[in-house]
């Protein structure tokens, strides 16, 4: 009997432990299962919530491509009659939706469903990663669209993107609200980062494009492009010509192909496509001259020369005005608070002209204008020199300007024209840019830019010391734009530059004597009847021997419509948008 | 015959002490399986849900304060129980049946809290939907001295309307802002039966979106 107890109780405790243990074990398995799910679950949450960001970014991205692209295209390629009266029939019945039904469209079909007071497109499932999203865009108006200026319209929008984001069996939203403003107006020449009429130098000389020619916006000419070496140039904007046949250098045995290359002897990258058989554009023509004079003259008489502010007596009605020759200095002048802290900056522009100088200090907050007659006196003006249409700042010049300097404030769009020629004898700078690192050739070289906004995608975050809404055009109306003998090595020119008769050259480019200046930075556009020289080099070897290397940088700022005020305008029309991403509000969920 | 037979069978006294040995190490052995396998799923009990209180309060906040900008965030530091940090701020509300959360000149129309979390309509960010003196126009995280994590709802006066607890056993929370992104460093601690300590930290960035 105590043998077989004792087997018993063996067996019995075993068993006990085993049950207990397997318990204990299928307990532990099952929470680690919950934790696992739970933590799957977490991780395609967040999946799913960054999916549905991203395809919220998408849908801005969308809004961009049907303004910006499709309208863009449409309007631009549109009978400019039929665009003007068209949009004014959609602006006086304040019917900005059909508006967009009429012009969003992609090879005539239209891109937006409208219904009611909205207009739709969807972004039907996209796979991202390891899920997919989904987008609605739904745009409505915002106010009525109103005429802004001489064959100028806007056209202000809301949006309203509805993204889902999926990932598993897991969904989650996000909605992206914000306003645009479509702006019609005609094309600028700001636009270009070179325009020619004849693509050569003034003497007949060709200009050749070669792996040293970078361009990273719009190029015309009048003429054809000269190409020359396998690689050679890179062109990242649109690239048109009037000639039907581009001129390649076929190692030295010029040829005349209606053709984007020359085999593999000169190959070019065109990144926006190269058009030959282009439209002539005319440059811009007298009657522009006679409006930028008006503008800056506004009604007052001429009595001799000297320098005219236009005003009633109280208020600025003009822009700033010079009969004969002057020199422009422009500066910045910062207003503190009772503290010693900055508040804003003004902007502060000395003119001399012979004997008289006026310093007239803009100060575009409190919309007033001081005007410092040196060794005479000061008058304070209500208002701005922004000429009759308050566009922006205007100076003519009706004579030469003998010395262009300076810094341009960060909020100011300034045009300076001339009759003449104008010289620039110091750097011409915005006042918040982001100067080049290394120089143009050399390994790790970054261009210098503005930034186009404040989530630009070169700075962000940080762009605010980069970027600035300030413009400055320079035209020459029958002269040249010259950078003078005065101007120091390695000047920088901030601005877009029009001699429409003239070149954009260098004074004494050729003076060995002075030796190399270093690189003349452009950060701008040119539009010039032909090119201009800018330095010597030693034929075999390359290297510069007197006068500057050219350096053109593009502003990308003159992509998305901005111009200088009063900058001449083409025929064509363009639509565009730029101030999608600038103010949006999200909301999780929401919808 | 037959019994005096068994006896003689019977197990002598040597015999016996070797089975009690035997049945007394298997008893010990098994005992220490038993106590480890129970320490381990306690500690693991423990850890489990110290990572999930953890995962509740970054989850839970991350998704409403990524909602709001930095001239709508405050952040006290330090004022919370046992020197935690305190976080007050406001998101775009929808406060009446138009349901539009910017305004014409494509500003946030109203900066105010969802009374409930994860709320998106109109009907539970504002009581009497009409946008003026918005009744719910704070959301606050803070740490209670029961180591909760609370989310409170106040006024406009910054009295409390709502008060909800999310998650136990938060040892620490601190906050800290830098150019549009908060920076959250959470701790969750917490002790076992058999007194072991379980804590987790994470610190993680949020982006501020508006």
């Amino acid at each position: 009997m105590t043998m077989n107890n004792e087997k018993g109780i063996a067996l019995v405790m075993t068993l006990l432990i085993v049950v207990v243990l397997i318990v204990l074990g299928s307990v532990f398995t099952l929470r680690t299962i919950n934790e696992w799910a739970a933590a799957s679950a977490e991780r395609r949450q967040t999946q799913a919530f960054y999916l549905a960001e991203g395809g919220a970014h998408a849908g801005l991205d969308q809004i961009d491509t049907l303004i910006n692209n499709y309208m863009l295209n449409t309007i631009s390629a549109s009978n400019p009659q039929v665009v003007i009266s068209t949009t004014q029939n959609y602006v006086a019945s304040g019917d900005g939706l059909g508006f967009l039904d009429n012009y969003v469209e992609d090879g005539g079909t239209p891109q937006l469903t409208i219904s009611g007071s909205e207009a739709t497109n969807t972004i039907s499932t996209v796979s991202l990663g390891d899920g997919s999203y989904g987008v609605n865009i739904i745009i409505t108006e915002k106010s009525n669209p109103a005429a802004t200026g001489f064959d100028e319209w806007q056209f202000p929008y809301f949006f309203r993107l509805e993204s889902t984001g999926q990932a598993g069996n897991i969904a989650r939203k996000v909605l992206l609200v914000g306003d645009f403003t479509v702006r019609v107006q005609r094309d600028n020449f700001a636009k270009y980062a070179l325009f020619t009429n004849q693509q050569s130098m003034p003497n007949g000389t060709r200009v050749w494009f070669t792996d040293k020619t970078n361009f990273a916006g719009p190029l015309h000419t009048n003429d054809r492009y000269n190409i020359a070496l396998n690689p050679s140039a890179t062109f990242d904007g649109s690239v048109t010509q009037y000639q039907e046949t581009a001129r390649f250098y076929n190692q030295g045995w010029p040829v005349l192909l209606d053709a984007e290359s020359n085999g593999t002897r000169d190959v070019p990258s065109f990144n926006s496509g190269f058009t030959r058989d282009a439209e002539q554009i005319a440059l811009s023509s007298a009657v522009q001259k006679q409006d930028m004079i008006d503008q800056a003259l506004a009604s007052d008489t001429i009595s001799g020369d000297g320098i005219y502010v236009p005003n009633d007596g109280v208020q600025l009605t003009g822009g700033i005005y010079v009969e004969g020759d002057a020199d422009v200095s422009l500066n910045t002048a910062d207003v503190l608070d009772g503290g010693g802290v900055v508040l804003y900056t003004n902007s502060v522009y000395t003119v001399t002209q012979a004997g008289t100088t006026k310093v007239i200090t803009v100060d575009e907050t409190a919309n007033s204008t001081i005007i410092q007659t040196v060794g005479i006196g000061t008058e304070n003006f209500v208002g701005v020199p922004d000429g009759v249409l308050d566009v922006g700042t205007i100076i003519y010049v009706n004579g030469d300007v003998d010395s262009l300097s300076g810094t341009i404030q960060e909020d100011s769009e300034l045009t300076i024209a001339s009759e003449n020629d104008i010289v620039v004898t110091d750097h011409v700078r915005y006042s918040k840019y982001k100067a080049a690192v290394n120089s143009p050739g050399d390994a790790g070289y970054e261009p210098p830019y503005v930034a186009t906004s404040i989530n630009d995608a070169r700075c962000s975050p940080g762009c605010d010391p980069y970027y600035g809404q300030n413009l400055l055009g320079i035209v020459s109306w029958n002269g040249d734009v010259r950078v003078g003998t005065s101007a120091p090595d390695n000047v920088d020119l901030h601005g877009t530059i029009l001699a429409q008769n003239g070149i954009f050259s260098v004074d004494n480019y050729f003076d060995q004597g002075v030796g190399d200046r270093g690189t003349a930075t452009l950060l701008g556009g040119v539009i010039t009847d032909y090119y201009g020289a800018f330095g010597l080099f030693n034929g075999s070897t390359g290297q510069q021997i007197a006068g500057y290397g050219r350096n053109f940088v593009y502003d990308n700022r003159m992509e998305i419509g901005n111009a200088p005020p009063y900058f001449p305008s083409l025929n064509t029309f363009i639509a565009f948008t730029n101030d999608i991403i600038d103010k949006i509000t999200l909301q999780e969920g929401g919808f | 015959m037959i019994m005096s037979e068994r006896k003689q069978k019977g197990f002598t006294l040597i015999e016996i002490l070797i089975v009690v040995l035997i049945i007394s190490t298997m008893m010990g052995g098994f005992y220490l399986i038993l106590a480890t396998g129970q320490a381990t799923w306690f500690t693991t009990d423990v850890k489990i849900q110290v990572q999930e209180n953890l995962r509740k309060t970054i989850s839970r906040i991350s998704m409403e304060l990524r909602q709001t900008e930095t001239a709508h965030l405050q952040i006290f530091d330090g004022t919370g129980f046992g020197g935690t940090d305190v976080i007050k701020f406001s998101v775009p509300v929808i406060c009446d049946a138009d349901g539009s959360l910017i305004d014409n000149n494509g500003d946030v129309a109203n900066w105010g809290a969802p009374l409930t979390w994860g709320c998106t309509s109109e009907t539970c960010m504002d009581q009497d939907q009409d946008c003026s003196a918005l009744e719910y126009k704070y959301v606050e995280y803070r740490i209670s001295n029961q180591n909760e994590l609370l989310r409170r709802v106040l006024d406009e006066s910054n009295n409390l309307v709502a008060e909800n607890m999310f998650a136990t056993n938060v040892s620490d929370f601190q906050a800290q802002l830098n150019s549009g992104i908060v920076t959250l460093n959470v701790a969750t601690q917490a002790t076992s039966v058999i007194n072991r300590d379980s804590s987790e930290q994470i610190g993680v960035d949020i982006f501020l979106r508006n």
